[in-house]
């Protein structure tokens, strides 16, 4: 069942349209990739979601209820850790989280105890010291924070890795991960290692419209890879015989001592075999080489470029 | 609301803003009372010094006590409460503080509604404080006070406050900058307090009359445009609020 669907958004800004009809659905309890450039319309999007600005056309559903711009009571139920969070400046890490809680509502004894936990989940460092002291990865894990004490149904979280340093980038994404079946996550990024690692199912969004939605395994064999890899004692031998005598072979390259090729889309496997045969000549490994996220997403803002 | 309440009310109590609206009230009260009872005294001295014989002043009189509060206050408080106020009503823009605030559940309406509760509770305690001070030290050294005159007279200064903060708050709420919000209002300030002498025909009923009500009710001079400059005052700052939270409520918060 779909916890939040959006519905032929469209947002413009004068003349720039900054959504184009976009569709979007975030089933329950899943980890949503939500990737793009940087200006594709993610942020406008979540934006949207949460009403920090309106929207020219669509429908946004929560639970199965369309957002009604007078009616905020959803938001009980969802937290957004923006990209770059702001807290007040003169209170300490700890009396910004018993802010939130007063916001969310939670009862004043059992602040302390739900406080200390969420500090210990996020690893928050330095909890006594003022939000004026922290850097801008510690106001990002604070964030964080205060997005998971009101134990939402839906976490939104735009870039939130953007600061963090590789550690604290790791332990971030073990997070997301260790609440995979507690929450539903809508996970904004650009980076696309970051959401190949933690997020089920994906969707790319270009110029406001999404290009490509689905499970992430789908999506990276979008299209089936073409791409092989030999392995051999003799590299320069298959390599010169891969430039020379294969037909079917689309490009070849001399990487690493591998000899890495492509396929025409007429040629099948069976046609290497067949050519090492008839030359004779011996190999260690052949392999297709596996899709990355990457890889899908230049494919596609390549194709959708020649469209 | 509580909540809310609670946010505006740290931005006071963490910072030096609450000290600032207790203790310049309390500073210009008694600046005001020593001031007006010694002006006389200090100006004799002055000329005197600089060789300027034979012109003496008249003694002050409580009237001169009044004013000279008055004016500190519309000069010097009335500046410090319109910076202090604009810096509280366009936080969410200048610290993006939006986020943080309406990922939850909080109505817009409620958000400013707040900030008006916390800026006009902070500054009526502070010139109770300031009042109490001035009360005390013109007693000492006039040997008189009229504390009827004068708490009517304060109740005329907070109205005056409460519609400056209305023009603050649809200058804030209309503008996304601090600069634009502070330069408007006190342009408007500062044009409207020198239109106070306008009180030709139907001017007389206008609110900008309400910056001279403080001085002339400490004067007794009570009548009845007066009641109703100050209703239309009342009514126009209820209304400018009432806007502030319609304009809110329209624009996008990013």
């Amino acid at each position: 069942m779909s916890l939040l669907k959006i519905e032929n958004l469209v947002k413009t800004y004068g003349t720039f349209k900054a959504l184009n009809q976009l569709n979007l659905e975030v089933k329950e309890k899943e980890i949503y990739g939500f990737i793009g450039r940087n200006g594709a319309g993610k942020t406008t999007t979540l934006h949207s979601i949460m009403q920090f600005i309106s929207f020219d056309e669509g429908i946004i559903s929560f639970d199965g209820k369309p957002l009604n711009k007078d009616d905020n009571s959803y938001k009980e139920y969802i937290s957004f850790v923006p990209d770059v969070p702001s807290f007040p400046e003169y209170l300490k890490g700890r009396e910004v989280l018993m802010l939130t809680a007063d916001f969310i509502g939670i009862q004043k004894e059992k602040q302390k105890a739900l406080i200390d936990s969420i500090i210990e989940k996020t690893y928050l460092p330095y909890p006594n010291k003022k939000v004026s002291q922290y850097s801008r990865g510690m106001k990002q894990r604070l964030a964080i924070a205060c997005g998971l004490l009101k134990q939402p149904k839906l976490l939104i979280m735009d870039e939130p890795t953007s600061a963090l340093d590789p550690i604290g980038r790791k332990s971030l994404l073990d997070l997301i991960k260790s609440l995979k079946n507690e929450m539903t996550i809508l996970y904004s990024t650009h980076i696309l290692s970051d959401a190949q690692n933690v997020c089920d199912r994906i969707g790319l969004i270009e110029n406001g419209t999404l290009l490509l939605e689905g499970d992430i395994h789908e999506v990276l064999n979008h299209k089936t890879t073409n791409k092989y890899v030999i392995e051999s004692d003799k590299t320069q031998e298959v390599y010169k015989l891969f430039s020379k005598h294969a037909k079917f072979v689309k490009e070849v390259d001399l990487i690493d001592n591998q000899v890495h090729f492509s396929l025409k889309e007429s040629a099948k496997q069976r046609d290497i075999h067949a050519l090492l045969a008839t030359y004779e000549v011996s190999i260690n490994r052949l392999y297709k080489q596996s899709k990355s996220l990457e890889d899908v997403f230049m494919e596609v803002l390549d194709n959708e470029n020649t469209a | 609301m509580k909540t809310l309440l609670k946010y505006d009310w740290l931005y006071f109590i963490k910072t030096p803003r609450l000290i600032i609206f207790i203790a310049l009230p309390v500073f210009l009260s008694a600046l005001s009372a020593l001031s007006a009872r010694y002006m006389n005294v200090l100006l004799e001295y002055a000329m005197a010094s600089e060789g300027i014989e034979g012109i003496t002043f008249p003694d002050p009189t409580i009237e001169d006590a009044y004013i000279q509060f008055y004016s500190n206050y519309s000069q010097i408080f009335m500046i410090v409460f319109i910076f202090i106020g604009v810096g509280l009503l366009t936080i969410g823009i200048t610290k993006n503080h939006y986020p943080f605030i309406f990922t939850h559940a909080v109505s817009k309406k409620n958000f400013l509604l707040s900030k008006i509760i916390i800026l006009m509770s902070v500054t009526i305690v502070g010139m109770l404080v300031g009042a109490m001070v001035f009360a005390g030290y013109t007693y000492l050294l006039f040997e008189t006070f009229d504390g009827l005159y004068f708490s009517l007279s304060l109740l005329m200064f907070i109205l005056s406050v409460l519609f400056v903060l209305s023009i603050m708050s649809l200058m804030s709420f209309a503008f996304k900058s601090y600069i634009a919000a502070i330069s408007l209002s006190i342009i408007i300030y500062i044009l409207l307090t020198s239109l106070t002498g306008l009180k030709y025909g139907i001017f007389e009923y206008f609110p900008h009359r309400i910056f001279e009500f403080p001085i002339l009710v400490t004067q007794k001079e009570l009548d009845f445009p007066m009641f109703i400059a100050s209703g239309i005052t009342l009514f126009l700052s209820v209304f400018m609020i009432f806007m502030s939270i319609k304009v809110f409520k329209k624009r996008s918060l990013m």
